[in-house]
């Protein structure tokens, strides 16, 4: 048998299947069934965080950096954190630009590629959100009490926490690399990030390979 | 007036919608085994063409748009689905209904072959699959997956290779 041998079946299945499911489609459904939409709302809806807290901290700060001009520690504290939270309004906006513009009815290898970098980009968004945290708490401290810490904390304990903040950040880092590895993670993991990043793996992995040909 | 053109909307894409609507049920069979999730993905392709609709260009194939949309929501739905089953659905009774007019035992065993050479794809080849069996040309298979015409011919010759081998003695 030839694989053309089976037009006509598509055809009987297809005419059977429609005789015994009389489906009313009501295009107008506000879908409890809305999968595309629901399963990327979790994504949404932490990007509009991202970029409510972004701009949140970005107006705090702003005008405290440049009040203490005169201080250079604290004024580089402000600064430090008016970038963070920079970052964070746009690597925000960018997700919801990208959520925003998908349009179903583009190629199928180009949407499922975007929506598999969009499920990967969310352990990369978290990272680049949290990370920083390990040396900017030092920023923040200065900015909520006005207290430049830097001049005043000894040597040594400012380098041990520069020290513990770097060591952190390769930690975090490479903990992270193993969470996305085919053989780690435990059952908890399996239903978290870490799974969703490794599935939107396999499929862009996929997609190449339909890709190639 | 705003009431009229999105009444005029509603009609335009209804005509197109039902003239086309055979390949709702095509994608839905493709990429569902049971009824409920068919009638699910089914409902959910509808509801998106209809939102995407302000966006189609008239002077193109209504058919080519409506594949693209009902593919990617289809592949998105199965993978959902699947992140949440860990279990194959094994052939669903309604596959069975018979009539006298479809061909009788024949088409049954062709209809059961199609769907065990289905399941054992994956998704992006069952869009392919589905295309190729619904008479599409290359070029046309090309604009909906958006992958080039010779990339199209070698995987249908490979797909034509793997059921040759694997349905040889039928």
């Amino acid at each position: 048998m030839e694989l053309d041998d089976l037009k006509h079946a598509l055809t009987i299945v297809d005419r059977r299947l429609e005789r015994t499911h009389a489906l009313q489609l009501d295009f107008h459904k506000t879908s409890t069934v809305d999968r595309v939409r629901a399963s990327l709302r979790p994504l949404m809806w932490g990007h509009i965080g991202q970029v409510a807290l972004g701009l949140a901290v970005a107006l705090a700060v702003g005008p405290f950096w440049w009040l203490h001009r005169a201080q250079l520690n604290l004024m580089a504290a402000g600064i430090a954190l008016h970038v963070y939270a920079v970052l964070m309004i746009a690597l925000g906006a960018r997700v919801l630009v990208l959520l925003h513009t998908l349009d179903l009815a583009e190629p199928v290898v180009a949407i499922q590629k975007r929506l598999a970098k969009l499920d990967r980009s969310y352990l990369t968004t978290s990272l680049a959100v949290g990370l920083p945290w390990w040396l900017l708490w030092l920023p923040l401290l200065m900015v909520l009490s006005g207290v430049d810490l830097v001049s005043r904390a000894p040597t040594t304990w400012l380098l041990a926490s520069l020290g513990i903040g770097v060591v952190g950040i390769a930690g975090t880092l490479f903990w992270s690399w193993r969470r996305i590895g085919p053989d780690y993670g435990s059952r908890a993991d399996r239903a978290g990030v870490a799974n969703s990043v490794r599935n939107a793996q396999r499929l862009l992995e996929q997609i190449a390979r339909f890709e190639r040909g | 007036m705003a009431s009229t053109k999105s009444s005029d909307r509603d009609e335009r894409f209804s005509a197109l919608f039902e003239r086309h609507r055979g390949i709702v049920f095509k994608v839905a069979n493709t990429y569902c085994r049971n009824s409920a999730d068919r009638d699910d993905l089914a409902q959910e392709i509808a509801t998106q063409s209809w939102r995407a609709f302000d966006k189609f260009d008239s002077s193109r194939a209504f058919s080519t748009w409506m594949y693209r949309i009902a593919l990617n929501v289809a592949i998105s739905f199965a993978r959902s689905r699947r992140l949440r089953e860990r279990y194959t659905v094994t052939l669903d009774e309604d596959y069975d209904v018979a009539d006298a007019s479809d061909g009788g035992d024949e088409a049954d065993d062709r209809a059961r072959l199609l769907h065990q050479f289905i399941e054992e794809l994956d998704q992006f080849d069952r869009a392919l699959l589905l295309l190729y069996l619904d008479e599409h040309s290359y070029h046309d298979i090309a604009g909906v997956l958006g992958i080039t015409e010779t990339n199209v011919a070698t995987k249908i010759g490979r797909l034509k290779e793997r059921f040759a081998k694997r349905f040889s003695a039928t």
